[in-house]
């Protein structure tokens, strides 16, 4: 056994601070603290892990994704630890890591780990009213003197200790490190936290891990005091009852319907119609038609102005339609992410979920699906196994309806009888049911183990809300809304060659044959694979106007809902699961959409209903 | 191992045997009744009724509970060790579930839920089945180490100590090279193993 030391690092002006820390400690707040409101959100080179970025008076500030220990056992903590490293090497760069002041233990595991790497750090007892309110108090100035680095009490909600932690940014140290590690650790240590070994074998690794902590207690031990915790118990009691085997269901259900609410009724009806039919319906496209009116070629003015014009078609949809959608849903996401009610909701749901070979955690894509299908693909990647990530993204491409949609579909339903709308829920669930538990069964690969940490529940701090939906708002437009004018420019395009025409006609038999559509119908299928929201709009239009029967548009619907998800979303899965995956689900999504259409006719037409208005 | 009939009394191997001859097509694939050779008498066999097994685990009194999973809800323990795979096991540590912690279970359904500390974890039943906990008897001997002592073993007392008189000598104990260590280990385990039996067993007036 031999301890090892580490050199205190060098000063020099700092230039660059990368926050670390476990999930859940208020790393965002104490990022939102330093940076104001000003942040912007890229991907790490090479990934879909999202890193947040701002300044600090000229200093530049990331902000990791959470991390439990520099060997990283996800994409999101190998982003993390990479981040880290690059922290490493540079002159000015300081790590700042933020812990949990009630969680001591579990924070010097990373601050061991970072001392052993030698980065220069400063540590931030976070949430340091919450550990009072726990009775749990934690000597900062001893806990300095042990570790040999600045440390600060802070609770970054209220901004409080933030200024003088900022100060302390210049006088970062090295983490002291007086670690005795077991000898067939200590050798290779330095490699894995340097990541210039691949991967870390993982008994070895729950072995250094289980060093660390003895040491963490020992560090715990000497620094904090217990008394008996005061203050209310009611966030406690909430987060026991929203994982209870039977009270967990009705908070479930109400979340639903407040997110329903907030996003279907308020986002999708309310503000789209106030920006659809006022904004651009009111102003914007008068005048953007007066103002090409001037234009001397009619080519342009269709092209900007005409039925598949970039404004009046390609920027309102973009701007007037996914906008407030998009933006209401990441609000009420990012309240139940902060709120610490989503692993929670993972655990209600991992028994339904194994039956489809995936576990609980594969229910926050689904419901950040309800959203955006093509977003929620993005997050698949918190599913450890690619088989998982595989059966997680076919789902969504089949059947999870996007808010944009369901907004649509809900309304539709309000012409439909209540009857209709259970045959739509039952066949879009039977089919899912039933590609779920084949895929699972057909699909190689393993599912893994359910293992999630349940934070605290705690009431969310509105800035962090904003600053949160505010930087995935921009961060989804700058991707979007370029390929909405493509899309927009590309069906202009075909409607200018006549080929829009050909193809809804080449499409004919099997939207009037097979579907029992009239032949309108398969102009709305073939925009519907531009999004598929857009068509359900134009089969919305159809119902409304009486040119489809009760049958005609319950088969519509499960045909939408089932249909090729939108072209964003194609490409989306074609980057993460790679061209061939993307090729297989749409072969796979293409003959069950209409199958289940189909199903859906025959269904409808032996409850009764007529065939055609 | 035989079973006597209550119809008829005939003494026999409960091993379907009758059933085959007789040309069952359930005994091929496994049924819950045995039928007497002599007079075609069925018994429930409960090894092969899941609905039996189930009914026995809710009357059965429970004995100190080895893993998480056995553990009922609102029970504590303490890790003993961690068995799984590797990856598995550094997630786990690395969120702090390490031999020696004390882990309080909250719950058991729909997942279990276990609390450590000022960490909250769920789990799914097959990686609770993987933390094995410490055994009773070593825990009542951290609780007063007095009341507990071991018969005298040799290798103890070659080493110098006639017995594990408390639970502070255990490390002390411990530092030994890693194979004798496995091997006192073991006998640690077999003795605590006798220990937990005698426990189980009713009490002689």
């Amino acid at each position: 056994l031999k301890p090892d030391f580490n050199m205190e690092g060098g000063q020099s002006p700092v230039r660059r601070v990368v926050l670390v820390g476990n999930p859940n400690v208020g790393k965002s707040a104490l990022f939102g603290a330093l940076t104001g409101l000003r942040a912007t959100v890229s991907n790490y080179p090479g990934t879909t892990v999202e890193v947040t970025r701002g300044t600090m008076a000229g200093v530049e500030v990331v902000d990791c994704p959470g991390l439990n220990s520099l060997i990283p056992s996800s994409e999101d903590e190998r982003v993390a630890a990479a981040l880290v490293r690059d922290a490493r090497g540079e002159a000015g760069s300081v790590v700042l890591q933020v812990a949990d002041a009630k969680n001591l233990r579990r924070a010097l595991i990373l601050t061991a780990q970072l001392g052993r790497l030698g980065v220069p750090t400063v540590l931030a007892l976070n949430m340091a009213d919450e550990a009072e309110a726990s009775g749990i108090r934690v000597d900062a100035e001893r806990l300095a003197e042990l570790l040999g680095i600045p440390v600060g009490a802070t609770v970054a909600t209220r901004g409080r200790g933030v200024a003088a932690l900022a100060r302390a940014l210049g006088a970062a140290r090295v983490p002291r490190n007086h670690l005795a590690l077991p000898e067939e650790i200590a050798p290779h240590v330095h490699d894995w936290l340097a990541g210039t070994r691949g991967d870390v074998p993982g008994p070895l690794a729950a072995r250094y891990h289980v060093a660390l902590l003895d040491h963490a207690d020992a560090i715990v031990a000497r620094v904090t005091t217990r008394e008996r915790p005061q203050g209310s118990p009611l966030a406690r009691r909430l987060g026991r009852l929203a994982v209870h085997p039977l009270g967990g269901w009705p908070v479930l259900g109400a979340v639903l319907v407040a997110l329903y609410w907030a996003v279907g009724v308020f986002g999708a009806g309310t503000l789209v119609d106030l920006l659809e039919d006022r904004v651009f319906g009111g102003f914007v496209a008068p005048w953007a038609r007066a103002a090409a009116g001037h234009l001397p070629w009619t080519f342009l003015r269709e092209l900007l102005v005409g039925p598949y014009g970039l404004v009046t078609m390609g920027l309102s949809y973009g701007l007037a339609i996914v906008l407030p959608i998009v933006a209401t849903f990441f609000t009420a996401f990012a309240l139940l992410e902060d709120s610490g009610y989503l692993p929670r909701l993972a655990v209600m749901a991992d028994r339904a979920f194994r039956l489809f070979g995936l576990n609980g955690k594969a229910v926050l894509p689904m419901v950040l699906g309800l959203g955006c299908d093509t977003m929620a693909t993005l997050t698949t990647r918190i599913l450890p196994t690619r088989k998982e990530r595989l059966l997680a993204t076919l789902l969504l491409a089949l059947g999870i309806p996007c808010s944009a949609q369901l907004g649509v579909i809900l309304a539709m339903f309000a012409v439909a009888p209540l009857p209709a709308g259970l045959v739509w829920a039952g066949v879009v669930a039977t089919v899912m049911i039933v590609v779920g538990l084949l895929a699972a069964r057909l699909l190689p690969g393993e599912r893994s183990d359910f293992v999630v940490e349940l934070p605290p529940m705690r009431l969310p701090a509105l800035d962090n809300v904003l600053a949160k939906t505010a930087a995935r708002v921009e961060w989804y437009l700058a991707e979007a809304l370029p390929l909405f004018l493509a899309g927009t420019l590309t069906l202009f395009a075909m409607d200018r060659a006549g080929l829009l025409t050909r193809v809804a006609r080449a499409g004919e038999p099997l939207v009037t044959g097979l579907l029992g559509l009239p032949a309108e119908a398969s102009a709305a299928f073939l925009v519907g694979f531009l999004r598929r929201d857009f068509a359900a709009t134009r089969l919305f239009d159809m119902a409304r106007g009486g040119a489809l029967s009760v049958t005609q548009t319950v088969v519509a619907m499960v045909t939408i809902t089932l249909f090729i998800p939108c072209v964003a979303n194609v490409f989306v899965i074609a980057r993460e699961r790679g061209p061939r995956m993307a090729a297989a689900i749409a072969a796979v999504v293409f003959p069950l959409a209409f199958l289940g259409g189909a199903l859906t006719r025959l269904l409808m037409l032996g409850l009764g209903y007529g065939a055609t208005p | 191992v035989t079973t006597s009939c209550p119809l008829c009394g005939l003494e026999y191997e409960p091993g379907g045997d009758a059933c085959r001859a007789q040309g069952c097509p359930l005994a091929r694939v496994g049924c819950a009744t045995r039928h007497c050779p002599r007079c075609g008498y069925a018994v429930p066999d409960e090894e092969h009724s899941r609905a039996a097994r189930f009914i026995r685990r809710l009357f059965r009194s429970r004995g100190p509970a080895r893993t998480l999973a056995e553990l009922p809800a609102g029970g504590q323990g303490v890790v003993a060790r961690l068995s799984g795979e590797g990856a598995l096991m550094a997630r786990l540590t690395a969120h702090g579930l390490v031999p020696g912690t004390r882990v309080t279970l909250l719950q058991r359904s729909p997942a279990f839920v276990v609390e450590l500390g000022e960490t909250t974890l769920a789990l799914e039943r097959r990686v609770a089945e993987g933390v094995r906990l410490r055994g009773a008897m070593l825990e009542a001997m951290r609780a007063d180490p007095s009341a507990v002592t071991s018969p005298a073993d040799p290798r103890l007392e070659a080493m110098g100590q006639e017995s594990v008189a408390g639970a502070d000598q255990i490390p002390q104990l411990l530092a030994v090279p890693p194979r004798e260590r496995l091997q006192l280990l073991l006998e640690m385990l077999a003795f605590e193993e006798r220990a937990h039996r005698a426990t189980l067993q009713p009490k002689a007036p």
